[in-house]
């Protein structure tokens, strides 16, 4: 596999207030990498940077070998980086469809493709086809994740970043994002997701764990999920699938039966093999 | 009778109120897309008027000489002179702005306003201007009332300003990426969008619109001066704008027609020596009693 996205000694901060302190990481084409840290650790900051909300101070972003670091987000958008911020941040005032349609702003020109991306967003999102003429903004939190996700899906990305894709989620619809994510990547899309959750270790091939703006440690998402010390050390814990990376309050009765109640997708699975599975089944990831 | 207490002012009262409409949809677009009322939009139609006047009658401006183009030549220059005195306030106050409180952007653009009215006062001190019809003829006789053809220009400009702003923001990829940008700006960009291309279109769009009213207002109503967009046209578009729902370009259409019609039925059927001021008062009333029964006006929502 080839280097897609590579970062090398990146420094970013805001104001005068340094954030990032010259970290370096490579991203695999075709493989999904997990950014994990506390609130704090630099995880929103390092995608801003990398989709151009933010300027670099210092450093290097290279994107298919190419300088990218400084670059406008329209120009990342084109080249195929897409960034899906936190907080969701869908059109409230606009329908699901013009949601979708300005997705593919960049490349509106693109009929075609864009046609097939469409197909591909109402098949993971059932939900948006069914609510297409509905005002995003009354959309559930869910729904609108979902509809954050197929609209950065719609600007063709060869990189997707998702900050957050779980945050104020309940455990099962945490489960179907993630899921999705991984048929989403083994249709062929590279992705990044910013997380707290640890539960989206099954869903990576590497990981990255950040702590005050640099990275802790690096390894497979597989080798971080398994080693109860490594989790411990550097996540505090916390082993199911909507477990956060810190310290959250027991699950609610309904919420722990919501949970319990979820489609199994055979959580203890490697992320390799169900990838694989997935493939095979054409309905990759969903269990 | 009928015709002097009800056609007339009617008749009247939508050529009016179709020139409110005009710098209404252009207050309207600025909200949308920046969430600021823009003080300076009487302006950009003043400015219209004055451009229009000079280019149409020859000017000479420091050893320049200006031939007369005409009244169309000069009704294209008061609309181009609008629209970049629009570009110009994008460009030079309110993107430095963009950053910084919405409160600060709304007080610019008062000082916009005002450093327009003394530009315009050195063009043309504190005299009063007429501006001659583009289209003049015999009028028509309609329930027994004349009709210019300039006036019917008027209403019929604003019918396709109207839908055709309709048409943008309904259907085309700008108009919806302009309401995007007014909704999540970040978001937007992280689509691709350029927040600055889209602010210099609304801004010129607005500039133009005013620029359209500044050209063809004064002919209808007798006369433009200094100041004359803030004086005689601000606070009808805004009350127009705000009756229309503030976000809405036919609602800014209709709440133009509204403001117009009651203005003029005031004007014909209350007697102004028992009761001064009562055109002002009567559409007040009609504000008031909109916003109670439906508080996000006529058609309160994204258009």
């Amino acid at each position: 596999m080839s280097v897609l996205l590579e970062i090398r000694g990146l420094e970013v901060g805001y104001g005068a207030i340094p954030v990032l302190q010259g970290i370096d990481f490579d991203v695999e084409e075709g493989k999904t990498t997990v950014l994990l840290g506390l609130n704090g650790a630099g995880k929103t900051t390092t995608v801003g940077a990398i989709s151009g909300l933010l300027k670099p101070w210092g450093g290097t972003i290279s994107f298919e070998g190419e300088r990218i670091d400084g670059l406008e987000p329209p120009a990342l958008v084109d080249r195929g980086v897409t960034l899906v911020p936190e907080g969701r941040r869908v059109f409230p005032a606009l329908s699901v469809a013009q949601n979708l349609r300005l997705g593919s702003w960049t490349k509106r020109k693109r009929g075609a493709e864009l046609k097939d991306a469409e197909e591909k967003v109402y098949d993971y999102f059932p939900i948006l086809l069914e609510r297409r003429t509905q005002m995003a903004g009354t959309l559930s939190g869910g729904q609108q994740q979902m509809l954050a996700v197929g609209r950065g899906l719609m600007s063709l990305p060869k990189l997707i970043l998702i900050d957050e894709a779980s945050l104020g989620l309940s455990p099962a619809l945490a489960k179907t994002v993630f899921n999705i994510v991984d048929r989403i990547n083994a249709d062929g899309t590279t992705v990044i997701i910013v997380e707290q959750n640890v539960g989206v270790l099954k869903h990576a091939d590497n990981a990255l764990v950040m702590e005050k703006g640099e990275i802790v440690y690096r390894g497979s998402g597989e080798e971080l999920r398994s080693g109860d010390e490594l989790r411990r050390t550097y996540l505090g814990g916390g082993d199911e699938e909507a477990a956060p990376a810190v310290a959250r309050p027991t699950p609610a009765p309904a919420q722990a039966a919501a949970q319990a109640s979820a489609p199994a997708t055979s959580d203890d699975e490697p992320r390799s093999r169900r990838r694989s599975r997935a493939r095979r089944a054409g309905k990759p990831g969903t269990g | 009778m009928l015709g002097v207490t009800l056609v007339t002012p009617i008749i009247l009262g939508l050529v009016q109120g179709a020139g409110f409409g005009l710098v209404a949809i252009g207050l309207v677009l600025i909200y949308k897309s920046t969430r600021v009322f823009n003080f300076a939009a009487g302006e950009f139609a003043t400015l219209g008027a004055f451009a229009s006047y000079h280019f149409s009658h020859g000017f000479n401006i420091l050893f320049i000489s200006i031939p007369k183009l005409g009244l169309w030549a000069g009704a294209v220059a008061g609309i181009a002179v609008g629209a970049a005195f629009g570009l110009l306030t994008e460009r030079f106050v309110v993107r430095p702005l963009s950053n910084r409180p919405k409160v600060t952007v709304l007080v610019a653009t008062a000082a916009i306003a005002t450093t327009a009215i003394a530009l315009e006062i050195v063009l043309g001190a504190t005299k009063s201007f007429r501006s001659g019809a583009l289209v003049s003829g015999h009028p028509f006789v309609l329930q027994g009332v004349s009709l210019l053809w300039q006036e019917l220009i008027v209403i019929f400009v604003l019918v396709l300003a109207g839908v055709g702003l309709a048409i943008f923001f309904g259907y085309t990829d700008l108009g919806l990426a302009t309401l995007a940008t007014s909704q999540e700006p970040t978001a937007s960009r992280l689509m691709g969008i350029r927040l600055n291309r889209i602010s210099m279109l609304t801004w010129g769009l607005a500039g133009a619109l005013g620029g359209l009213a500044g050209v063809l207002l004064p002919p209808v109503t007798g006369s433009f001066f200094a100041a004359y967009g803030t004086t005689d046209l601000l606070i009808a578009a805004f009350t127009a704008a705000v009756l229309g729902g503030m976000t809405s370009v036919p609602g800014a259409f209709l709440g133009g027609i509204l403001v117009g019609l009651v203005q003029n039925l005031a004007l014909s059927n209350v007697d102004q020596n028992h009761f001064p001021g009562a055109p002002a008062v009567a559409v007040l009333v009609v504000l008031i009693g909109v916003l109670v029964v439906r508080p996000t006006g006529i058609l309160g929502r994204e258009a």
